[in-house]
């Protein structure tokens, strides 16, 4: 999960001051988004594709893409929605050039604690979620690690608001089913 | 709507390396792209264009006819030259003079004839 200070920076001004540089070509900039959002990026990128190799590959697509965005960056008003939006178009795009299957080794969601019965719990909600396809399970990250309104779930992964709210809906109820919790 | 589960994980994290990486990458042209791996289509094709050449290979092998090398009978060409002209003639006069032999002689047309071929 996100700390404060990242979704701060994430929602907040640093991000624009960031892609304000970047548009006037100041290309340490990108070192700072990265250092803002990565971690983000990342497990959206992880949770999309179910693969670790995949995620980084994608989260260095969405950079090489930034770094060619050139001064049009000036115009965006939203950067996290942006750069969400980015991850997921690169998602898209790499797995349609790749049907590698995924990893059985990879892991997509970590334990937040590190004693041994979280651990195993994590274990069990990882893998359910790799059970739950990638369109819910992008959903469902979006909404309950980034905290988006289903309108800008739509928006970032190029759906209607009912259809991402149906993808959140069914992705959690079968993430219930999966792990035996009652509502 | 319980998201309990959802609350004792967390995505997973970037390797400290991809930082790295990544700026490079988006550093220019001369950085190195993203991994590129071979999907089923490229390991089709690559196996589609070695099988392609074995086969040529032991084609290449496989004796095409037995004993000497076949003799191919050229037609001797005229040299271009007023000969050839006077050949030609030759060729368009004889055909002349075939079309100017006389013909067989015809039936005599009678009314009997007539009647027999028209009805």
């Amino acid at each position: 999960m996100t700390s404060d200070s990242n979704r701060t920076a994430i929602d907040g001004r640093p991000l624009l001051r960031f892609f304000l540089a970047l548009a006037e070509g100041r290309r340490e900039a990108l070192g700072d988004i990265y250092d803002e959002c990565a971690e983000d990026l990342f497990g959206f990128a992880l949770f999309r594709t179910g693969s670790r190799q995949d995620a980084a590959d994608v989260v260095q697509e969405v950079f090489v893409r930034l770094a060619q965005a050139g001064a049009k960056l000036a115009e965006v008003r939203n950067p996290r929605s942006y750069l969400l939006a980015m991850t997921h178009r690169a998602s898209v795009d790499l797995a349609r050039r790749s049907r590698r299957l995924v990893a059985l080794g990879d892991v997509i969601a970590e334990p937040v604690a590190a004693d041994a019965e979280s651990r195993a719990e994590a274990a069990v909600v990882d893998a359910a979620l790799r059970r739950l396809p990638s369109k819910q399970r992008e959903a469902v990250y979006l909404r309950h690690y980034e905290g988006l309104t289903f309108a800008a779930i739509g928006q970032v992964t190029g759906v209607p608001t009912f259809t991402a709210a149906s993808r959140v809906r069914l992705g959690l109820r079968r993430l219930r089913r999966l792990l035996g919790v009652t509502p | 709507m319980n998201e309990t589960p959802l609350f004792k994980v967390r995505p997973g994290r970037p390797p400290a390396e991809l930082r790295d990486r990544v700026l490079g990458a988006a550093a220019g042209p001369a950085a190195p792209a993203a991994r590129r791996r071979w999907t089923g289509f490229d390991l089709g094709l690559a196996a589609s264009l070695l099988l392609l050449l074995l086969c040529h290979a032991a084609l290449s092998l496989v004796p095409t006819h037995t004993g000497p090398e076949p003799v191919v009978a050229h037609r001797a060409r005229p040299e271009p030259s007023v000969n050839r002209q006077l050949t030609l003639d030759a060729e368009l006069v004889g055909i002349r003079l075939q079309a100017a032999e006389p013909r067989p002689p015809r039936r005599p047309l009678t009314l009997e004839t007539v009647l027999r071929t028209t009805s």
